[in-house]
């Protein structure tokens, strides 16, 4: 699974939709008979899985997005890498995200 | 001090109690809503644009028959400009190409079809009407266009051994997800328990089938076992919490907790024909009446389990007891357990068995 990951590019489920909950001021993932409240990161991941970014790529956008901090705590590229590649397989075998082999929008 | 209420996450849609299908274990209460009781689509659209205000994010259309409904299409493309996800709960009949592709068009995002049984012949007896041909191709429309499908089949003593044959059936029409739902009890299903209840070998030998399907399928489709609470020791939640995740929008605009609240005598609905949502929703009684735990009766009063199942099911208490603030009968440590033991009882005895014919469920009539 691991090595399907690194070469692939995660998409989000077609049965799955993001919302951005206004009222609760809360990032959701819909499914069918289910609602996820996801936290900012996870739906940071999520929106950047459409199927055209590799988890290398996904982890440059996300890394680029936040702000640098000079500190000791902010973790390294590959630690980064590492996490992002944990939690889209998390995803994957939830079934909210597939893993294509090709590019695709 | 004012109990805190947290929005609710989804809204059933009950379009219409009208239905092709005569299904002996029907959730649509005894006394049906008439056509002419139903809300119009200019109603449907208020309902839901207040509904998403509220923070509903999930809108699932269903009946009776939502497709007999006139312009579903049209309540599927408001509920979709209001970035609600929206699933449609169909027997399928009265779903044709042309209505799945405007159903896509409108934006649907995910249809679940009813099937009876997995043969023609049974599929057909349980619903009392010739269905299962044209939902076996209508389904194959649905994946072609390219939705997202799942299954819903209701599971008793006319079906359950034949619970492989359905999870292949599923797996052969491509379904994403499989909703194995055993009889609730309630309004016609309560009305035919003697022909419905499983015996507990029956459920036992089921249970084992869904759990082996369910890991051999495991990456290809979703299976739900909603569980035979007859057999359960301890009561199910009543749908997450009595007005705590979602509602019921009737046909005739009634706003209930639940489907099957409204046949809970002594409670009294309110109507959106005259409440907006989020008033109903916050402020009345019939919501309220069971939220948190001050209503409970003893033993769940002091229970541990108090938390996950709330209590269990205010109808069924209602119900099999009369009492709708009891505790579920369901519950082993019910005052009233005795009234479930009694029924697994006669399910078990091949004596006490008798042959007794279905009671289908009719159309609303004057």
């Amino acid at each position: 699974m691991g090595a399907i990951i690194e070469t692939g590019y995660p998409k989000l489920a077609a049965k799955g939709r993001l919302k951005y909950d206004k009222v609760r001021e809360k990032h959701l993932l819909l499914l069918p008979e289910k609602v996820v409240v996801l936290n900012e990161t996870a739906a940071s991941i999520l929106a950047l899985c459409d199927g055209t970014q590799s988890v290398q790529t996904i982890t440059e956008t996300l890394r680029a997005s936040l702000e640098i901090r000079d500190t000791a705590a902010f973790p390294t590229f590959d630690k980064m890498v590492a996490d992002v590649t944990k939690f889209v397989m998390d995803m994957t075998e939830e079934g909210w995200v597939v893993i294509q082999h090709e590019k695709t929008s | 001090m004012k109990r805190q209420v947290e929005p609710p996450f989804s809204l059933l849609a009950e379009l219409t109690h009208r239905c092709p299908l005569h299904c002996p274990y029907c959730s649509n209460p005894l006394e049906m809503a008439l056509k002419e009781q139903e809300l119009s689509t200019e109603d449907w659209c208020r309902v839901l644009t207040e509904a998403a205000e509220m923070g509903v994010v999930e809108v699932h259309f269903s009946g009776g028959e939502p497709l007999l409904f006139p312009n579903i299409e049209v309540l599927v493309e408001h509920a979709n400009e209001l970035e609600m996800y929206t699933n449609l709960i169909t027997s399928g009949v009265g779903l044709t190409e042309e209505k799945v592709y405007e159903l896509k068009e409108a934006g649907l995002a995910n249809v679940q079809v009813s099937f009876q049984a997995a043969d023609r012949e049974l599929s057909n007896r349980i619903g009392g009407y010739k269905a299962f041909d044209h939902k076996r191709a209508i389904v194959e429309v649905i994946k072609e266009a390219g939705m997202h499908l799942s299954l819903n089949v209701v599971l008793h003593q006319l079906n359950l051994d034949q619970l492989d044959r359905i999870i292949q059936l599923a797996e052969e029409v491509g379904a994403e997800r499989l909703e194995l739902a055993n009889t609730q009890y309630y309004n016609w299903a309560l009305r035919n328990r003697d022909q419905l209840l499983p015996s507990r070998e029956q459920i036992a030998r089921a249970q084992k089938v869904y759990e082996a399907e369910k890991e051999r399928l495991a990456s290809k489709m979703e299976i739900i076992w909603v569980i035979p609470d007859y057999y359960a020791a301890t009561p199910k939640p009543c749908m997450g919490g009595w007005g705590a995740i979602g509602l019921t929008v009737s046909p005739n605009g009634d706003v209930l907790p639940c489907p099957t609240a409204g046949m809970i005598k002594g409670l009294s609905f309110e109507n959106v024909r005259h409440q907006s949502l989020s008033c109903i929703w916050y402020e009345s009684d019939s919501f309220n009446r069971f939220r948190g735990e001050e209503w409970m009766p003893s033993p769940c009063r002091t229970c541990d389990l108090r938390h996950e199942d709330g209590g269990g099911c205010r109808c069924q208490a209602y119900a099999l007891t009369g009492d709708a603030t009891a505790t579920d009968p369901a519950c082993q440590w019910a005052p009233e357990h005795h009234l479930i033991e009694a029924a697994i009882s006669g399910a078990n005895d091949d004596m006490d068995r008798q042959e007794k014919p279905l009671v289908y469920r009719r159309h609303p009539s004057k």
